[in-house]
């Protein structure tokens, strides 16, 4: 906590409030992230993890609550606007553009300036383009399959492409939803040098995750949600050891 | 002679309906089962102020497809709004009611169609059917020039995105809702060019020249063919222009024959004959 | 002679929920649109016509044409859609409306491209209340209707088979898990829905006297048009927009300033519905 507050405050999520139909999915909920960390949001499931993040996102707009990036209001903004400003995402459920070869799949969301306006639009991409896209590939181990239909790609190797994908878009933050899910264990073990490496390149990150256990070696501070309020924070330790955090997990299958 | 020049001229006006179709359902996804609607309103804008105000061809094309593109963009709105089969659905709705309109309001000249639709000329000289058929093959080969420009250039890669994932392309910094209008703009801006031609070579058009039946037709040019490719688009449209010439013959069974073919394309070769995916095309790229 | 246009309304609108009412069970366990489905309406009404060739009974006659659909709808799904289901969603669609086009061709090849009479002619009693009268083949829709609906609510709600089918239509995989075979719930589907389906084709068959091969081309759309109203798949949904187009068309025609054709009007009803309420009357 102390180190992280020595940094400065890049995303700032304030008392957000969202409902769908008779559920209130998110209660209220105010997060903080710094500059360069890498902060766990954990919670079991149904918690609201995923519909803060698509908060964030804009995929969906809070009823209620303001959502700041770097002092700049975004609740309201639609997604394509947010990537643009440089919070990219990564989805639990793995979205790949399915029939395009993984290159393109980069591609898109390298020509996310080209998008805005019109003059753009009907211009070729460029060498460099592709460059700068064959470079990202290299960053998440994926250069050798530039040509292959994503498609055909393992699912961690299609998590890995959409981190690729959300690096194109040259972000600031990086938000990771479940990155860990449905993969083995010694996928698991690549996923985190990935995201250590994102932290190395000057990224903050928040990572969505299930478990505790995946995040100990990663984060400095964890938030647990659950029913859609934060009913802990702190190091990933502290949080483990919080009765509340354990009655919350009661009846699933672990929290560590 | 005369006969074939038609067929080319026909060949044209479909490969180019196929292309503008290709943009919007081929390259954007959304399924539009109304594309004969399109071609229409650059049909009838065409001929209603080439009569009415009495302009010449080369006034009405232009203004015939700045119309369609109009029309093209509130129509393609129905997109933004619902979802997959609600957008086959609505766009065969569409088609229906621009039909009805144009055959059941007097100003569209109602059931008669409107006739008197002058043949292009330059200047005092009246085009020979010869130089009609060149001029379609012109305009074909620069609908295909554009719709190939269009998949290979950024707008391309954002409207495949959106095909593929309309949640993954937002957050890619793909702007969903505008990716969709354009492609309903360019595509039916493409339909209203075919209208056009189609008008003033027919120069008698009627409402039921534009029915659901054709949209079928066209969306099947693309879909034999390959959809999402402009050799595809081409080769469909070519084939389902020659087709039911070579079926005359069978006369009172032609069109069970071309229904049936039509059900065994889906069938065994959905990827369409040199689709991307289909076992031809890739043999073909293979090799070279 | 308002209440009049309400009774001929349910009478149509009885026509309309049933021919509807296939296009939902089928797009509900395969999310196809199936409009082939109105080409299996007309073959109703053409079995109904031999069925009278063999034996002139009127049970017999839907028993026939019911079973033939049925068996129709059976060997569609078995043949044409199943080894197309992974394919992109327009390739089932294009075949679907390939099928259409081809069942209607043979129709007239087989039948003839004009109008057949209804073999039997049936004597409509009318009755009177107050002083409105009933036509008794208006009565005779409606009632026949409400009789299917009831037996497709029975299966549907109170029947093992009925909690398959709903479970099936709500998430595939899920039921597979619980032990459903969803591919035999699927066949059933179809089998259930074509056979109201042909049981609505004999039905406008005796209401209109007319059988023609193209006679499947204004249900096939306008049930369409239901299906999205009602909100894709949605039973109760499609009950309620297909008796509801029924009274509209009823009361509008009557009213209209000008000709307009039925089909159209159908669709700019759902086209301003669908502005309103994208996802339908009970969205899914």
């Amino acid at each position: 906590m102390e180190k992280a507050n020595q940094k400065s405050v890049i995303l700032e999520v304030k008392n957000v409030k969202k409902r769908f139909g008779g559920i209130q999915a998110l209660k209220g909920v105010s997060v903080t992230l710094y500059e360069g960390e890498i902060l766990g949001l954990i919670g079991p499931n149904g918690a609201g993890k995923t519909t803060l993040f698509n908060c964030i996102a804009g995929v969906y707009h809070p009823d209620e609550g303001e959502i700041l990036f770097k002092g700049k209001h975004i609740e309201k903004l639609p997604p394509n606007r947010i990537a643009g400003l440089g919070i990219a995402r990564t989805f639990q459920i793995v979205r790949p553009f399915k029939t395009l070869s993984v290159i393109k799949n980069v591609m898109v969301s390298l020509g996310h300036r080209n998008y805005v306006g019109y003059g753009r639009l009907f211009k070729r991409p460029k060498k460099d383009d592709y460059e700068r896209a064959m470079e990202l590939l290299k960053t998440v181990g994926l250069d050798g399959k530039k040509d292959e239909i994503s498609a055909n790609l393992s699912l961690g190797e299609l998590r890995r492409l959409e981190v690729a994908r959300a690096l194109a878009l040259n972000p600031e933050i990086i938000l990771l939803d479940e990155p860990y899910a449905g993969l083995r264990r010694h996928e698991e073990g690549r996923i985190s040098e990935m995201i250590l490496d994102l932290k190395k390149r000057g990224l903050s990150i928040i990572i969505v995750e299930h478990r505790v256990r995946l995040l100990m070696e990663l984060v400095e501070r964890v938030v647990v949600l659950d029913m859609g309020k934060i009913i802990a924070e702190g190091s990933p330790e502290e949080v483990k050891r919080n009765p509340r955090v354990i009655k919350a997990y009661l009846g699933e299958e672990e929290v560590a | 002679m005369n006969y074939y020049l038609t067929i080319l001229i026909y060949m044209g006006i479909n490969s180019i309906l196929a292309l503008s179709l290709n943009i919007i359902v081929g390259y954007a996804g959304q399924i539009s089962l109304g594309h004969a609607a399109f071609y229409g309103v650059g049909a009838y804008t065409s001929a209603l102020i080439a009569t009415k105000l009495g302009v010449s061809f080369w006034v009405a094309l232009p203004a015939a497809i700045v119309m369609t593109a109009f029309i093209g963009a509130i129509l393609g709105l129905p997109s933004l709004r619902v979802s997959e089969d609600f957008l086959a659905i609505t766009t065969i709705g569409i088609n229906f009611v621009v039909q009805a309109t144009f055959k059941y309001v007097k100003f569209f000249g109602g059931a008669l169609g409107v006739s008197g639709i002058p043949f292009p000329s330059i200047g005092h000289h009246n085009l020979s059917l010869a130089e009609f058929a060149l001029m379609t093959t012109i305009f074909t080969v620069l609908a295909a020039i554009i719709t190939y420009w269009v998949s290979v250039s950024w707008i391309g890669l954002g409207l495949k995105a959106v095909r593929e994932d309309e949640l993954a392309a937002s957050s890619s910094g793909v702007n969903v809702y505008k990716f969709k209008v354009l492609a309903f703009i360019i595509g039916s801006a493409l339909a209203g060019l075919a209208g056009s031609l189609y008008a003033h070579f027919m120069m008698f058009i009627t409402a039921d020249d534009f029915s659901f039946p054709l949209s079928i037709t066209i969306l099947s040019m693309i879909v034999i063919g390959g959809i999402g490719t402009v050799r595809g688009a081409f080769l469909g449209a070519i084939l389902l222009t020659i087709l039911p010439e070579l079926f005359r013959p069978l006369a009172n069974y032609r069109m069970l024959v071309y229904a049936i073919l039509l059900i065994l394309f889906m069938r065994f070769l959905p990827e369409g004959l040199i689709g991307d995916e289909s076992i031809l095309w890739k043999k073909l790229t293979r090799k070279a | 002679m308002f209440l009049q246009q309400v009774i001929n309304g349910f009478a149509s609108g009885g026509i309309y929920t049933l021919v509807a009412l296939g296009l939902t069970l089928v797009y509900g366990v395969l999310k196809i649109l199936h409009i082939a489905h109105a080409g299996i309406y007309a073959l109703g009404a053409y079995l109904a016509l031999i069925a009278y060739r063999i034996y002139p009974n009127i049970y017999f006659a839907f028993a026939f044409a019911m079973v033939g659909t049925a068996i129709g709808g059976y060997l569609v799904q078995k043949y044409l859609y199943w080894p197309i289901l992974d394919k992109p969603r327009i390739v089932p669609l294009i075949a679907s409306i390939g099928l259409f086009l081809a069942l209607e061709e043979l129709y007239r090849l087989i039948w003839g491209p004009y109008v057949i009479p209804f073999p039997q002619k049936f004597h409509w009693k009318s009755y009177n209340l107050g002083h409105i009268r009933l036509p008794g083949s208006d009565l005779f829709v409606f009632a026949l209707s409400l009789f299917f609906l009831f037996i497709l609510y029975w299966i549907v709600n109170r029947t093992k088979v009925g909690l398959a089918m709903r479970a099936v239509s709500d998430d595939k995989e899920v039921a597979e898990a619980s032990g459903i075979d969803s591919k035999w719930i699927i066949a059933l589907s179809f089998i259930i829905g074509s056979a109201l389906a042909g049981a609505a084709g004999l039905m406008v068959g005796v209401y209109y006297n007319s059988i023609y091969p193209t006679m499947g081309d204004v249900p096939a759309y306008k049930s369409l048009a239901i299906i999205v109203v009602g909100g894709m798949g949605s039973i109760e949904g499609t009950v309620i927009a297909g008796f509801g187009l029924g009274l509209l068309e009823a009361l509008l025609i009557g009213y209209l300033p000008f000709a307009f054709p039925r089909d159209a009007l159908a669709f700019i009803a759902m086209i301003i519905f669908l502005l309103i309420k994208p996802e339908g009357l009970f969205s899914r």
